[in-house]
């Protein structure tokens, strides 16, 4: 009995407000019962909502209450959290907002960045001191330990600009963000967050030493997007940042 | 109870409350809040890293702990989740906190967590299933929980022929099943006498006091339901929502004087989680519940 009625309880707290076919509950019957019910399922399906609003609150901005709660509603019905960690729930609402606001999914991935960097593990960030340890001539076979926190994030969208006037003023009304090329690294140096944009090639090279490769094969894979990237001041922004944990031969 | 009663409680018998993000400067900088203990939300702090964690474990130093959790889902039918254990038991471990807790309540069901403390049918077969739980949890956490009285919305009816079993003859056969101690939410105890009209006092004159090792006292707010309630004799249409997000009800404090005239002092929880107020509301709440303690405490030495 315990199991099928919290399976059939679960059904009605995740029904859309008004839906009442199927989503009877047999120990609550009667008109009281069914009454109060609703009052759990807005405690549910509004609370999870405002989960996403806490995660997700420039894209709220950007896309304006009615429409964000709307989508925010229908997302926490489909996919409540798989987990009892709030912190980690979101991870898909970018995905949900791509065929209703490219812009907004676009925001709401740089957001989800940020979240993961913020929560991220702690370590300790690899210094120039240790970097110049290494031979020169052993360089270009270096492999660096990215720090936890680092994310990279390729949008289709411009939305850095428009993340950092919305963290400056909270009152400020956002314009839909240009499409164009965003290419982000969302670093979490000291206690704050940081988000640098790339220069064109620099994701590319980052993202093959995030994936444990080489410098050289960075260095490859950065120069065939933009033959004028420049590795060393790349490199000197990843180590600024606190970019990378570790380096090793 | 397979350990004695004086484990029971090892926060400090003295008024506490619960730590949100927005007071969290104010007990890192500066004079610090004078308070003896603080209680958080566990899964709140479920996360590897960061800023957050930090600032716990700095005022984690200062302040005795107790870690409430809301996601264990003891009422699961299906049994906890081991992979949320194990993250419980890592957090518990790195935060070394004086007591934890959670709720008598499930928060969903297959792979889902609805974020929500839901009713269970209390039934002889609901008891085999939260104490399998609690012994689980137990086991594996490594540490003795407190189980919290819920507050409650919805009546449930039984099939004929399954027999309820009263709350607080449940949680005292769940405590003496699992050696668990008891989290007494008396403000929960109000919420649910109003909503599911029953009387306060009689539920707190049975509830086993010996097993309680901590006290939680917060707001609640009336709603009118009336258009999704209907006529409902049994609460005139008001529902009392526990949403901790106001001071706590004149009600409230005279039911928690009466158990602790019974009980001696316990450590006291003023929780205050929506619509926060400045830190000296909640520390005023807090200095409230102190004086309740002060007076037991007194009566004690002079008896």
């Amino acid at each position: 009995m315990l199991e099928a009625f919290q399976a059939q309880m679960q059904r009605a707290l995740l029904a859309p407000a008004g839906e009442s076919r199927g989503t009877g509950v047999d120990l609550a019957p009667g008109p009281v019962a069914e009454a109060r019910l609703k009052i759990y399922r807005a405690n549910v399906q509004q609370s999870l909502a405002e989960a996403l609003a806490a995660a997700f609150p420039i894209t709220l901005r950007l896309m304006g209450v009615p429409a964000f709660r709307a989508v925010a509603l229908d997302f926490v019905r489909a996919h409540p959290p798989a987990r009892p960690q709030l912190a980690a729930y979101g991870g898909d609402f970018p995905a949900a907002l791509v065929p209703l606001d490219a812009g907004a999914a676009d925001m709401a991935r740089l957001e989800w960045a940020v979240m993961e960097a913020y929560f991220a593990a702690d370590a300790s960030s690899l210094t120039a001191e240790q970097l110049a340890a290494f031979p020169p001539g052993d360089y270009a076979q270096l492999r660096f330990a990215p720090h936890p926190a680092a994310r990279l994030v390729w949008l289709g969208h411009d939305v850095l600009p428009l993340w950092r006037q919305a963290q400056a003023d909270e009152d400020l009304e956002l314009s839909a963000p240009e499409s164009g090329v965003g290419e982000i690294l969302v670093l979490r140096p000291a206690e704050g967050i940081v988000c640098v944009a790339l220069p064109p090639g620099a994701a590319a090279a980052i993202q093959s030493l995030l994936d444990g490769e080489t410098l050289e094969q960075a260095a490859v894979a950065g120069l065939a997007v933009e033959p004028a990237l420049d590795l060393q001041a790349m490199l000197h922004m990843l180590l600024a940042q606190g970019a990378l944990a570790g380096a090793s031969l | 109870m397979p350990e004695g009663a004086a484990s029971l409680v090892t926060l400090p018998r003295r008024a506490g409350v619960g730590l949100r993000h927005p007071h969290v400067p104010a007990f890192l900088e500066g004079e610090r809040p004078d308070i003896a203990w603080i209680e958080v939300h566990s899964e709140t702090y479920l996360v590897a890293g960061g800023p957050r964690l930090a600032a716990l474990e700095a005022i984690r130093r200062d302040h005795a702990l107790s870690c409430h959790g809301v996601g264990l889902s003891l009422g699961s039918a299906r049994g906890l989740d081991a992979t949320h254990l194990a993250n419980l038991r890592r957090l518990y471990d790195r935060l070394q906190p004086e007591q934890i807790s959670d709720h008598l309540a499930w928060t969903g069901t297959d792979g889902a967590y609805l974020n929500d403390l839901l009713p269970l049918p209390l039934t002889a077969h609901t008891l085999d299933v939260v104490a399998a739980n609690v012994a689980h949890a137990q086991d594996v956490l490594g540490r003795r929980l407190l189980v919290e009285n819920p507050s409650l919305y919805m009546p449930l009816t039984l099939p004929p022929g399954v027999e309820a079993m009263p709350e607080p003859q449940f949680l005292a056969e769940l405590a003496a099943r699992t050696g668990c101690g008891l989290l007494l939410d008396v403000n929960n105890v109000a919420v649910c006498a109003h909503n599911l009209g029953f009387d306060a006092a009689r539920y707190l004159a049975d509830f086993p006091l010996a097993a309680v090792g901590e006290i939680h006292v917060a707001g609640h707010r009336r709603e009118a339901f009336a258009p999704w309630v209907g006529p409902d004799a049994r609460a005139d249409g008001v529902v009392l929502i526990d949403d901790h997000a106001s001071r706590v009800s004149d009600g409230v404090w005279d039911l928690l004087a009466g158990v602790l005239a019974r009980t001696g002092p316990l450590p006291v929880l003023v929780e205050w989680d929506m619509d926060l107020p400045p830190l000296e509301v909640l520390l005023g709440e807090a200095a409230r519940a102190q004086s309740l303690l002060d007076a037991v405490q007194a009566k004690v030495a002079h008896a």
